[in-house]
Order: C-alpha cells, then sequence, then structure tokens
C-alpha cells in the first residue's frame, strides 16, 4: 500500500509535515497569533480608540515575524514566497488563512479555482483538493470554466480547472463529461512548441487523459470525436495516442478497451499501428523485492558456527573442571575405576580408528569433500577433546590426594564422555549414509565457510572492475585480450595459480619509472584481471622499443606488481558442487529420483549461496569505492565527474564481473550430464540449472554461461548428453528468460543466435519452433520493450523457412498475439493478428484451428508448465486474440 | 597488422590528468617561439573531448573548422582548432597529435606549391591524400626508433627550418561558450542536409527517449501505470529527444523541468549561457530574460568538454566534409554551365575536371561521414517518424548552404 504523501516538496529547504504532532503544535501557536493579530488591527481600527498598531503589523520586520510564527516549517511552505510575503498574505487574506491552516474545510468552489490559479498557492490547494470529496459546487465550476467561459476565466484559472479536473471528474454527469471531453480534445489537439509556453495544451492534455481514466464510457465519445476527424491526420493522432495513453492505465483491461475502440473506429493500417503503440503499456511488471534474510542472519551464523568450533576444543576441558572442582570441593573419594595412561591411549585408539573408518566408508560412497564432513561430525571433535583430556589428567602428577582423587574422577568423567560422545558419532554417521542427509549436512555444516569465501571473492571481482579501469590510465600499461607471443618482448608468467590482482601502488610505481616514463618499455597486461589464473600461465609480457631493452629491474619490478591472491576455499565449493551434481546424477541413473532431486538441489543451493554472498559483498565494496570517488570530486579541477561516473557505473553492478568459479562449474557439470543417462525423463537438470540461474544476476551470467555450454548443433552433442533437440531447446528457453528477467540484451541475443543454427536441423524445427514463439510471448511479460523484436525475429524465421501456413507457425503467431493482447501491448498483438491475416485468409478457419478441442487444452498445460506466458488464463487470452484479429482484419 | 587500440569508456582522473599533462609538454616542445622575419604563422589549439562512444571508436582526433553564424568556412588564416578524443590512451593521444602537426606542415608545402600559376585545385584533394599518408608514415619511422619527446623537437626544428613559426596551444576547454553559440546554425544545417547525420542522431535520440522505462520494486501496479502515463501526456519523451537532438547536434541542450503542474520548455542553446550556479536565458526574439536555477534545468552535451561545463556537438568533424561536397557541388551547379557555355576546349576540359572533382569529393566524403559515424549509432533502431513534435522535424534556425569564402548571396 503506498502512503500518501504529505510533504512538500523538498528543495529550498522546505519543510512541512502538516500530520506530525510538532506541526500541529505549531499550527495551534500560528492560530493563536493570528487571532491575535486580528484583534489587533480590529481594536486598532476603530474610530474610537487611540491604538494604531496597524502599521507595526504591515511593517517589514511585522509581517516577517508572523510568517516565521505561521509558517509549519523551518522555512515557507510555499515555493518562492518569502516569511514577509506570507506574513503579508496570512494577515490579509483569510483565504490563505484557511488554506495553509485549516485542514479540513476547503474554501468556497470560485475561490478555491482563484486560489488555485494562484502561482503560490496553487499547488498547495491542488494537494488539499485531491485529499477532500469535492463538492457540487467546485464540479459546476469547474464544468463552466472549462465548456462556458474558458477565455473569461483567463489562462491561470483555465489551467486551475485542468487541474481540478481529476477531483470532480467521478461526479460529472454524463452531459457535461461529454461536453468538458470535447472542450479539451480542442485544446489538446493543438500543436506543441517545444521552445515555448505550452502549458494550456499540456494541461488540457493531462486533463484529458485523467477524464478518459477516470470515466471509461468516454472512450466511445473519443472514438466519435477521432471519426469526425479523418481529414486532419495530425489531430487524429493527438487525440489517438491520449486515448491509447487512457487505455494503457487500465490493465489487464486494457487490450480489450483496446480491441473496443479499433472495432469502433476502424482506422487504415497505420493510423491502427500508430495508435496501438500509443496504447503499449511497456512498464514491466513491478518486481517484488524478495523477502531475504537480512544481513544479520550472516553474521548469527558465523557466531552460532564459532561456537560451535570452540566448544569443540574446549568440551573436555570444561567438562573435567567442573568435574574436578566439585570432586574437590565436597571432598569426594576415589572412584572405584581408575583410568590410567594405557587407558587413554586404548581410547584415543579406539576413537581414530572409528574415525578412520568412517570417513573411508563415506569416501567410497559420496565425493571428496561431502565424505570428509558426512565421516565426521561435531561428536567426533568433542569426542576427540575428551580423549586428549583424559590423556593430560592421567599424566599428570597431583600435588595432594585431595587433588589426586579429583583428578581420578575428572578422569573417569572424561572417559565416559568420549564413550558417549563416540557413541553419538557412530550414530550420526550411519543416519548420514544417506546421500542426501549427507549432502544437506555437508551444506549445513560448511555453509559459512562457502560464504565467507564468497565474500572474498566479491570483494577481488569489484576490485579488479577498478584496476582495469585505473590501470589502463598508467603511462606505458595496457590492457590486452591475450598475450602476445610475437616480437619482441618479454613474457611474464604467473609464479603460482592465483587470482592475478595487480597491486595499484606497484603498479603505478612502475609506471613512473624512468623506461616507461621515457616511453623506452610498455606493459601489456592480459585480460585475466580478477580470474584464477594456472601456474606457468603467461599473464603480462614487456614490450621494449626497438633502441631500448628490458632491464632486470624492470622486470622484477613488473613481477612484483602482477599480484596472485590465493584461491583459497573458492576451489572447495567447486569440487563439492561438481562432486555433488555428479552424485545426483549417479542417483538419477539408479532410478533413485527423489534423493537425486535432494543431492542436486544441495548442490545448487550452496552455490548459489557462495554467488549470494559474492554480489552482497561486491555490491558493499562499489559503493564504498563510488563513495570515495564522490569525495574526490571537489578536489579535482579537470574533469570533476570523470571517475565519480565510472565507479557510479560499476556501483549499478550490471557490467560482467570475473567469472564465480563455482557456478561456471556447476553450469558446466549440469548441463554436460556427467554420465546422465539418455534415458532418465527426470527433471533433475532442469531444476538444479533454474536455482543456479535464478541466483546469477546480470554481472554473473549464468543465462549466458549455460547458452554457452550447450552444444551449439545437434550434431555436436557430447556422449552422454541426450541427444534431442527438445532438451537443448528447453534450456536455452530457460537461459533466454532469465536474461530477458534481468534485462541482458546481449545474452538474448546470442540464445536467439542459437536457435537459428538449431533451426537448421529439419528434425529439431518444430521444438524451436515452438520455443522461439514462446520468448515471443515472455518477453510480453519480462520485457515489454523488446517484444516487437522478438515478433519481428519470430516472423523473420517462419518467413525464411516457408512455415507460414503451418498450423505449428500459426500457434506461435497466437501465442505471442494473446500474450502481448493480455499483457497490454497491442501494437505487437497488432502485428502478430497482421501475420495471421497475412497468411491464413479465411478467419473462421484460424478460429477453428486454435480453438479445436485438444489445442487450447495443450496450449492451457504448456502455457502453466512454461512460466505462463499466456498470463492467467490461457484459454481466454487465445480466444480474445482470435477475436481481436477479426477486429484488426478491418484495418490491415 | 597494427594492435587494435582499446577505447576507454569511462576515463578516471589519472588519465585527465596524465593526459593533460602530456599535451601541454608537446605543445610547449612542438612550438618554435618567435622566429625570423617573414616566416608564416600556423595557430593550433587543440583540446579535449569525449565523444562518449557516438562517432566511431577509431577516429583519434578530428579537426574543427571555424565558422560564422551565416554559414561561411573560414579557412586556416586563423587560428585551427583540433579535438582530440580523450578515451584513448596517453601514448595514442599524443601519436595523433604528433602526426596531426607533420600533417599540417606537409599540408603547407602543398598549399604553397597549389599556389603557382596555372593550378587550379581541383586535384587538391588526391595531392592532400598523398602528402597525409606520407607525413604519417615518416612520423611512423620516426616513433619506432625516437621517444615522442624527440619526435616533437624534430618537427619543431623541421618548422623551423621550413620558416613556419608553430604556435601550438593545448586548451581546456577547447572551445569557449560564445564559440560554440556561433556554431549552432551551421551545425542545425549538417543535421537538416546530411541524412547519415539526421539519421544517427535520430536513432539515438530515439533510443534514449523511447527507451524510458518506469520501474518500482515493492510498487503497486498502478502507481507504476500511472507513473508511466506521465511519461507519455506530459510528452516527456518528445521533449527528450528534442534536448538529445539540441545536445548532439548544437553541442548543449536545455530542458527547463518546472515544479508541477507547470510543463517543462526547452531553451535553444545559443540563448542560454551557464553560469556557476544558475542559467542566464536571454532570448531577444521571444523578448525572454529570466534566470533559472541549476537544479531547475537539465543540460545535455553532446561531446564533453574537458574542463568547462559546455558540450560541443557531435556532427563537428561532418561540418567541413558538407562544406566540401556543398562547395564542389555549387562549383558545378553555378560554374560549370558557364564554362561549357563559353565553348572553349579550355573550358569543356575544366568542366570535365570540376564535375569529376565533385564526383571524388562527394564520394570520398560520403564514405568519411559513414565512417565517421560507424559507432553503435547505425546498429540501432531507426528512429520512429514521430520522434520530434509535429512540425519540428528540421532544427532551427540553421544556415543556409556552407560555403567558403565570402557567401554569394551577401
Amino acid at each position: 500500500m503506498i502512503r500518501p504523501r504529505t510533504r512538500m516538496p523538498a528543495r529550498g529547504g522546505v519543510r512541512w509535515h502538516p500530520s506530525a504532532p510538532a506541526g500541529a503544535m505549531r499550527r495551534s501557536f500560528a492560530r493563536l497569533t493570528l487571532s491575535l493579530c486580528r484583534l489587533l488591527f480590529v481594536v486598532s481600527a476603530r474610530p474610537d480608540t487611540t491604538l494604531r498598531l496597524s502599521w507595526l503589523l504591515n511593517s517589514r520586520p511585522g509581517e516577517s515575524a508572523i510568517g516565521w510564527l505561521c509558517s509549519t516549517g523551518f522555512n515557507s511552505p510555499l515555493r518562492g514566497l518569502g516569511r514577509r510575503a506570507l506574513g503579508g498574505r496570512l494577515t490579509r487574506e483569510p483565504l490563505t488563512r484557511q488554506v495553509l491552516l485549516d485542514q479540513k474545510t476547503l474554501p468556497e468552489s470560485t475561490q478555491l479555482l482563484e486560489l488555485a490559479a494562484d502561482p503560490d498557492l496553487g499547488p498547495l490547494v491542488m494537494r488539499r483538493t485531491t485529499g477532500h470529496r469535492a463538492d457540487s459546487g467546485l464540479r459546476d465550476t469547474v464544468c463552466h470554466v472549462i465548456v462556458q467561459a474558458p477565455f473569461e476565466a483567463g489562462a491561470a484559472q483555465l489551467l486551475a480547472a485542468f487541474q481540478l479536473l481529476p477531483s470532480v471528474a467521478a461526479t460529472l454527469s454524463d452531459d457535461n463529461a461529454k461536453a468538458i471531453l470535447r472542450s479539451l480534445a480542442v485544446r489538446a489537439e493543438q500543436p506543441i512548441d517545444p521552445y515555448g509556453d505550452s502549458r494550456l495544451t499540456t494541461s488540457a492534455r493531462t486533463a484529458f487523459v485523467e477524464l478518459l481514466v477516470r470515466r471509461p464510457e468516454l472512450d466511445e465519445q473519443v472514438t466519435d470525436i477521432l471519426l469526425s476527424g479523418e481529414r486532419d491526420s495530425g489531430r487524429v493522432e493527438t487525440i489517438a495516442s491520449l486515448l491509447g495513453a487512457a487505455i494503457r492505465t487500465r490493465a489487464p483491461e486494457g487490450g480489450r478497451a483496446f480491441a473496443r475502440a479499433l472495432q469502433r473506429w476502424a482506422p487504415k493500417a497505420e493510423a491502427a499501428e500508430s495508435f496501438a503503440r500509443a496504447a503499449d503499456n511497456l512498464t514491466p511488471a513491478a518486481s517484488e523485492q524478495p523477502f531475504l534474510p537480512g544481513p544479520w542472519r550472516g553474521h548469527l551464523e558465523s557466531i552460532r558456527t564459532g561456537l560451535a568450533a570452540a566448544a569443540e576444543v574446549l568440551a573436555g576441558p570444561l567438562i573435567a573442571v567442573s568435574v574436578g572442582a566439585w570432586a574437590y570441593r565436597y571432598k569426594w573419594h576415589s572412584p572405584t575405576v581408575i583410568i590410567g595412561v594405557a587407558d587413554a591411549v586404548a581410547a584415543l585408539t579406539v576413537l581414530a580408528t572409528v574415525n578412520v573408518f568412517t570417513v573411508q566408508l563415506s569416501a567410497t560412497r559420496l565425493p571428496g569433500p561431502i565424505a570428509r564432513v558426512a565421516g565426521q561430525s561435531r561428536w567426533v571433535g568433542l569426542a576427540y577433546s575428551a580423549v586428549l583430556t583424559t590423556m593430560a589428567l592421567t599424566l599428570s602428577d597431583p600435588r595432594s590426594v585431595r587433588l589426586s582423587r579429583a583428578t581420578s574422577w575428572a578422569a573417569l568423567v572424561t572417559t565416559a564422555a568420549v564413550v558417549f560422545f563416540l557413541a553419538a558419532s557412530v550414530l550420526t554417521f550411519s543416519r548420514r549414509t544417506d546421500p542426501g542427509r549427507a549432502a544437506g549436512a555437508y551444506r549445513k555444516s560448511t555453509n559459512t565457510r562457502h560464504r565467507a569465501a564468497g565474500r572474498r571473492l566479491g570483494r577481488l571481482q569489484a576490485r579488479a572492475g577498478e584496476i582495469r579501469v585505473r590501470a589502463a590510465d598508467l603511462d606505458g600499461v595496457s590492457l590486452g585480450i591475450e598475450v602476445e607471443r610475437t616480437g619482441r618482448r618479454v613474457l611474464l608468467s604467473a609464479p603460482r595459480r592465483g587470482f592475478l590482482l595487480p597491486n595499484m601502488r606497484r603498479l603505478r610505481a612502475l609506471s613512473r619509472s624512468e623506461p616507461f616514463r621515457n616511453g623506452d618499455v610498455a606493459l601489456r597486461i592480459s585480460k585475466g584481471i580478477g580470474t584464477i589464473v594456472k601456474e606457468g600461465a603467461l599473464i603480462a609480457s614487456l614490450v621494449p622499443t626497438r633502441s631500448s631493452t628490458v632491464g632486470r629491474v624492470t622486470w622484477r619490478r613488473a613481477r612484483r606488481a602482477l599480484c596472485l591472491r590465493r584461491v583459497g576455499r573458492v576451489d572447495e565449493t567447486t569440487s563439492a558442487a561438481v562432486g555433488l551434481i555428479s552424485l545426483a546424477f549417479e542417483l538419477d541413473n539408479r532410478a533413485d529420483a527423489g534423493t537425486a532431486a535432494i543431492v542436486g538441489q544441495e548442490a545448487a543451493l550452496l552455490v548459489a549461496s557462495q554467488v549470494g554472498a559474492a554480489r552482497e559483498s561486491r555490491r558493499h565494496e562499489l559503493r564504498r569505492q563510488q563513495r570515495h570517488s564522490a569525495r574526490g570530486v571537489s578536489r579535482d579541477a579537470i574533469r570533476p565527474e570523470a571517475e565519480l561516473q565510472a565507479a557510479t557505473e560499476r556501483a549499478r553492478d550490471l557490467t560482467l564481473v570475473p567469472v564465480v568459479p563455482s557456478l561456471r562449474a556447476a553450469i558446466i557439470a549440469a548441463v554436460s550430464g556427467c554420465g546422465h543417462s539418455a534415458e532418465s525423463r527426470s527433471d533433475l537438470r532442469e531444476s538444479m540449472l533454474r536455482v543456479l540461474l535464478d541466483c546469477s544476476q546480470r554481472a554473473e551470467a549464468g543465462a549466458v554461461m549455460l547458452a554457452v555450454a550447450l552444444p551449439q548443433t545437434i550434431q555436436a552433442t557430447q556422449p552422454g548428453f541426450p541427444p534431442d533437440v527438445e532438451t537443448i531447446t528447453e534450456l536455452l528457453r530457460m537461459s533466454a528468460e532469465r536474461a530477458m528477467e534481468t534485462e541482458d540484451g546481449q545474452t538474448l541475443a546470442f540464445v536467439r543466435q542459437r536457435l537459428l543454427v538449431l533451426f537448421e536441423d529439419s528434425t529439431g524445427r518444430p521444438h524451436t519452433l515452438a520455443v522461439a514463439s514462446i520468448l515471443g510471448a515472455m518477453s510480453c511479460w519480462l520485457m515489454p520493450l523488446i517484444a516487437r523484436e522478438q515478433l519481428e525475429w519470430y516472423l523473420g524465421i517462419v518467413t525464411k523457412y516457408k512455415v507460414e501456413g503451418s498450423t505449428a507457425a500459426l500457434l506461435g503467431f497466437c501465442r505471442i498475439g494473446a500474450a502481448a493482447l493480455a499483457s497490454g501491448i497491442p501494437s505487437v498483438a497488432f502485428g502478430a493478428a497482421g501475420a495471421v491475416k497475412a497468411a491464413h485468409s479465411d478467419l473462421d478457419l484460424v478460429r477453428q484451428k486454435v480453438l479445436e478441442d485438444g489445442v487450447w487444452q495443450r496450449e492451457d498445460t504448456q502455457s502453466k508448465l512454461r512460466g505462463g506466458y499466456l498470463g492467467d488464463s490461457p484459454p481466454d487470452a487465445l480466444k480474445s486474440f482470435v477475436d481481436f484479429v477479426g477486429i484488426a482484419a478491418a484495418s490491415l | 597488422m597494427a594492435d587494435p587500440e582499446p577505447y576507454l569508456q569511462h576515463v578516471s582522473r589519472a588519465h585527465v590528468e596524465a593526459s593533460a599533462a602530456a599535451l601541454a609538454e608537446l605543445a610547449a616542445l612542438a612550438s618554435t617561439g618567435p622566429s625570423r622575419k617573414g616566416a608564416q604563422l600556423i595557430r593550433l589549439r587543440f583540446g579535449h573531448l569525449d565523444h562518449g562512444g557516438f562517432l566511431t571508436n577509431v577516429r583519434h582526433g578530428f579537426a574543427i573548422m571555424p565558422v560564422t553564424p551565416h554559414g561561411q568556412l573560414l579557412g586556416i588564416e586563423g587560428e585551427i582548432l583540433y579535438a582530440i578524443v580523450l578515451n584513448h590512451t596517453v601514448d595514442l593521444q599524443l601519436r595523433t597529435t604528433l602526426s596531426l602537426i607533420a600533417s599540417l606542415l606537409a599540408r603547407q608545402d602543398m598549399v604553397r606549391a597549389a599556389r603557382v600559376p596555372g593550378t587550379d585545385g581541383l586535384d587538391l584533394d588526391i595531392t592532400a591524400t598523398s602528402v597525409d599518408q606520407r607525413a604519417a608514415v615518416a612520423l611512423q619511422d620516426s616513433l619506432r626508433v625516437k621517444n615522442w619527446r624527440d619526435a616533437a623537437l624534430e618537427i619543431q626544428q623541421r618548422a623551423a627550418a621550413s620558416g613556419y613559426q608553430l604556435d601550438l596551444q593545448f586548451a581546456s576547454p577547447l572551445l569557449s561558450q560564445e564559440e560554440i553559440s556561433q556554431r549552432a546554425p551551421a551545425l542545425r544545417h549538417v543535421y537538416n542536409h546530411l541524412p547519415l547525420a539526421r539519421d544517427a542522431v535520430d536513432r539515438v535520440a530515439a533510443m534514449m527517449s523511447r527507451g524510458f522505462v518506469v520501474r518500482g520494486e515493492g510498487v503497486s501496479a498502478e502507481a507504476l501505470a500511472a507513473s508511466a502515463a506521465l511519461l507519455d501526456v506530459g510528452d516527456i519523451r518528445h521533449y527528450t529527444a528534442h534536448i538529445m537532438r539540441d545536445a548532439f547536434v548544437c553541442g548543449n541542450g536545455y530542458l527547463a523541468v518546472p515544479p508541477p503542474p507547470n510543463p517543462l520548455r526547452l531553451y535553444r542553446p545559443e540563448h542560454v549561457e551557464v553560469t556557476s550556479d544558475s542559467f542566464r536565458v536571454r532570448d531577444p526574439v521571444a523578448n525572454l530574460r529570466l534566470e533559472v536555477p541549476a537544479s531547475g534545468m537539465l543540460h545535455l552535451r553532446g561531446m564533453n568538454q574537458v574542463g568547462g561545463p559546455l558540450g560541443v556537438s557531435t556532427l563537428e568533424p561532418l561540418l567541413i566534409l558538407l562544406g566540401q561536397m556543398e562547395q564542389a557541388h555549387y562549383n558545378v551547379e553555378h560554374n560549370v554551365p558557364i564554362a561549357l557555355a563559353t565553348g572553349t576546349e579550355q573550358a569543356r576540359t575544366w568542366a570535365q575536371r570540376a564535375q569529376d572533382f565533385e564526383r571524388r569529393i562527394v564520394a570520398e566524403n560520403e564514405r568519411e561521414v559513414r565512417d565517421i559515424l560507424g559507432g553503435g549509432t547505425l546498429s540501432l533502431q531507426p528512429a520512429p517518424p514521430d520522434l520530434y513534435f509535429p512540425g519540428q522535424a528540421d532544427a532551427s534556425p540553421a544556415t543556409g548552404r556552407l560555403h567558403f569564402g565570402e557567401s554569394p548571396r551577401s
């Protein structure tokens, strides 16, 4: 729910909060002051009094003081009106007082219109009026000014009447509404000079649309105006565009309203298309912010993990100290069983044996990183802590008998604790023999580590972006696409594996060094800044000019500047995710689809968790960089905004960042299938990829990773990958949908290109054609701006392969048209109708083909399974479009 | 094949400072200072511009032809202006500037030779191309064995020895407010009469104005629709297209954004003076004189100038090309019929050569215009027919035909 904004515009330090308690107090004080002023006026105006105070009230300090007292904020609530002028108005004009101070009643309608025409009070009056129920007086006044006396009232009052029209529109009689509409139409169709004053025309257009929004039944009146103005195309175009603007606000009924208007008007194709474009609702559906856990959740998780780790270490000593202190305090006798060194060593041996056994057993069934965690629960850690404490106790040499007894008790209890912990660990392990539980346990116990690795990766990504911009500016330093191997140059290789992240301080010092300053040597860095480079990989080259050579000092400084940061636990996430995905496919091959789905989901969530942490951290770092750049603006004299612009652009986090290794590896593993049986019909692959795609935004480029990982042609399918084109096209559809959701036009174009290649193969053509039309339909909902482009692309495919007359192509156009009509993009629906009409002259046959039993039911199911591309009610959407084709045919 | 030179989409402060310092040093090194009596003075002013990807990325700099408000193109007798594209590496900017100076000197030699009696200048285009190529090759050879400082000194010594007085200046900003205002009518003429330029500007204006989408997270669909309606009914897209066109064509676009319900309004760039905290509007035609605070006016720039608040037209590199084409066309249209009517063999030969010259100039300049605009603009969607307000398809007020020397009509 949107709360009405009661605050005045914030320009010029205006602060006015009429609803705030402080505002109420100030208003009361102002009323009191004004009452006193009025009293003084009355008293001083009496002929029998000698008190003459009006000079004081009307003096500059007097009016300023009154204005200051009555202004409800620190400044005047009226824009551009000083305190003195405000004070003057308040003392002399009761209407101003009423508008400013009285929140309950409005002035009489004629006076209200006068006040609305006031340049200072106008905006305030408008805001007040919208909050009140309009009375009949105001309605009649507005109607009179607009229809009967527009010239007598003057431009200011006419403008005010236009602005007040929405408040009274609902209460107007039909005749009055029509008369106003006609008057407004005459004003609205006047041409606008953008370099001149066109307030009346613009306000009339706004009022025209507002009236139509509130009174949809007037659409017919507008189509009559359109029909009467056929000879003047400019006039018709303006009025049609205004009707379109009104229709657009009526989503989701906009499509039907457009169809009705088109049916009644029946213009020529060009005018109809222009009208349709005006009615296009290109605003994508408002995305709801997902309810993500707050940042405290991550901290809480870290604290919990830290406490658990501390407990693992301190459990044994704590138990020993507690029991020992108790025994010492209450002077317990010696226990009947004394634990010796041999017993402690035996306990340790048993524990180690059980531990090795469980880990080995896990390793035979589970991937390495998961086996390590699944085979070693927290109970094992606790047991180790207890057994080591026992050993320490047995090795100790107490000085007194009392202390010796306490130590014996402590050793005994810690040994018992070892047995308990060991039994618990064995039970836990037995529960984790199920791969699904093991995967869940792995993610739960290592999530903090993976998120921490993700946060570090995010910071590296943000810094890599900054370094790329800054390094290119340095003298003699350039960024290449790949390290060149030709010509005279000294190659620099990576001394170890790691993230390539040059040290800017050293790089700057290098560029200021003598050989670089003189232009004798240049450094070319490969594109891999921020990515993992392998040991020995070529990362840069030093290029000397013909007359110079690369000195050893320069080489050493360059090598030191090209720092490599350790990869750390980023690799662990990658190998764990790939391992789990392989395990999921293995389970699926063994027909254990349920467990496979759980394991696959855990793998995808593991990656999603890291990607999310990386994004959070990256955006935080990018915002920090932006703030830092903003601080430096004032100090710069040459081009103040240059660096801030670049930082602001980066802070939007829409440009590609160095790849997240776990995301790429997981997508490739999920696509390649890792030995996945071609016969399997489970949706394991799709469900994993769906999570992976959803966790990836435009910067992480998950959608393009998926499109690239897929085989380019059907012939290029890899062993193990289901060689059916249906799977490939479905995955391409998923990639394109995500690209639309993230408004990634480049990826979408890439997917379209891939689909075109698949289209070359006649065996896959029906699937590709269907997917192409589904993408067109989805674009109407997800990315309306490119919906027209998608329709034209589909039309191009259909024309190129000469399948215009086929039922599949017809259904495709109906899909796109129905989605366009349902989502409120009539221009696309009109284009689709044109394509249908061009290919099928018999519209009854079209109706029969699309709406026959079996076809619409299948389409209904398909739509619901593929993201709801036909809206809430697919059959209705299809039927509406088929009807629309008949209506549009008159204009085509 | 030469290495592809990177185009820096966003330049940092360090980059601006480094390139400004290097170019200022180059100007100081290559200037000859007061020379001996009779030396020909060549004044060159160059500075940074950032075209933001509107022009092709492989264009490293371009000349800005002095022009009067009546469309008269002034030759190089005055000061030569040259814009260096800021979005390239410092090294490339230095090479571009050195190449410009070398080419300028070589062309001066060419002009001296063309002033010999008996030459009509109808093959100057061919000669100029070969002269430029030779100068560029010579500079490349020089830079292969020397650093840029030595190369600049070499050019300076060669200029002095050839009897030229080089007066180089690195300016920031390159053009003043008055110069930019004076050029606006001629640049509007370029927009109106060069279809490729019009198409490029319109495509970008359409992309920028039609691409407006209202978004919101956690906002009701009704509120979004109401905001979107404001875009259309308030003609914000039309106004945006106009301000974009003003910015690209004239260098600066000004759109007054008063508090609602007052509508938007554009001001012609030559009527607006930019001060530190406000915009002074002086429109002599509408007898308008007002001061708009900085927050009440949207100011867009075509190409960004370093060191100043004003922008420069993105059509600047095309002005001279259109001028040459129109001059050659005028020559053929007016003088060739006279020559043919004379009927002598010499006149017919001249007429034939003039027609060939016009064909070459038109073909070559159109190719160059296409190359210059070969950035991302041509890949954009074509502009819709209703991009601008009705009756505003042409930019006005614009000059008549561009011409060298005095206007034939004046």
